[in-house]
């Protein structure tokens, strides 16, 4: 078993409370978050829908050679309504290319810095030593499993 | 300084600071027994600190490490929301690409269900 199956699974419990932070928020919301919330109030119907057009879409496409059409058809509809919904109630601010270009160099400088850190984290563990060669009785149990995965008749 | 300038800035230090936030949570929530979080956790909020005292320093409005903070996550998180459809409509290509492709019928496939 690989650590993946060990590693701890918060993702979803995660989304869930963020999104129900932002759902069913009682308290009153002042500037910068003020701004923020109200673009999200746009951009949210339109994320949602689509996204799940695109999931939909997704389930529908031909995988190896079969179409699954009510999910393909129902997909396309629902994105090309959600783009009705991003046109309709998202508002892009005057200077949008700027702030989606230097956003984008922030995060990829952020991005290119983790990498650098988790190769210099990962360069200080030292090597191990290298495996002792296989037994006599490894060796043939090895034999006889890509015996048989080959096919070839081991007696 | 000349505002355009300064408005990059804050696009520059919103998303740096976003994705790190961003990655410090990933790799808290998804430790496993062979991940070595410490370091970059620590080198990162080291980089948060330092964004947002230069972020303090370039805006006379902000107050505290904490509004630089905030003002920073949604200056990013407003960037974030402008790229964003730009992602789905290249998503979008793929997935037309997908939904018209044909593939050759294969027995191999067929028998095994």
């Amino acid at each position: 078993m690989g650590p993946s199956f060990t590693r701890s699974k918060f993702s979803i419990p995660l989304v869930l409370v963020a999104i129900s932070l932002l759902v069913f928020n009682n308290f009153s919301i002042e500037n910068p978050e003020k701004e923020l919330l109200e673009s999200l109030h746009g951009f949210a119907p339109w994320f949602f829908v689509c996204s799940l057009g695109c999931y939909l879409v997704l389930s529908g496409s031909p995988i190896y050679w079969k179409v699954q059409f009510p999910q393909l058809i129902s997909g396309w509809i629902i994105i090309l309504v959600s783009f009705y919904l991003y046109f309709e109630f998202n508002e892009l601010p005057g200077n949008f290319l700027v702030g989606a270009i230097f956003t984008s160099l922030g995060a990829i400088l952020s991005l290119f810095l983790f990498i650098l850190l988790v190769r210099f984290v990962e360069n200080r563990i030292p090597l191990e030593d290298s495996a002792p060669e296989l037994t006599e009785e490894e060796m043939d149990f090895v034999t006889k499993i890509i015996s048989i995965n080959i096919g070839v008749d081991e007696k | 300084m000349n505002s355009a300038l300064l408005e990059i800035l804050y696009y520059v230090f919103g998303g740096f600071i976003l994705a790190n936030f961003s990655l410090i949570i990933f790799q808290l929530f998804s430790l496993h027994p062979y991940s070595k979080p410490t370091i970059p956790i620590v080198v990162q909020s080291l980089f948060i600190f330092i964004s947002a005292l230069a972020v303090n320093s370039l805006n006379d409005d902000l107050e505290t490490i904490t509004d630089a903070i905030r003002f920073s996550l949604v200056e990013g998180i407003l960037g974030f929301i402008v790229i964003i459809p730009f992602l789905y409509v290249l998503m979008i290509y793929f997935l037309f690409k997908a939904s018209f492709r044909k593939r050759h019928f294969d027995d191999l496939l067929d028998a095994s269900e």
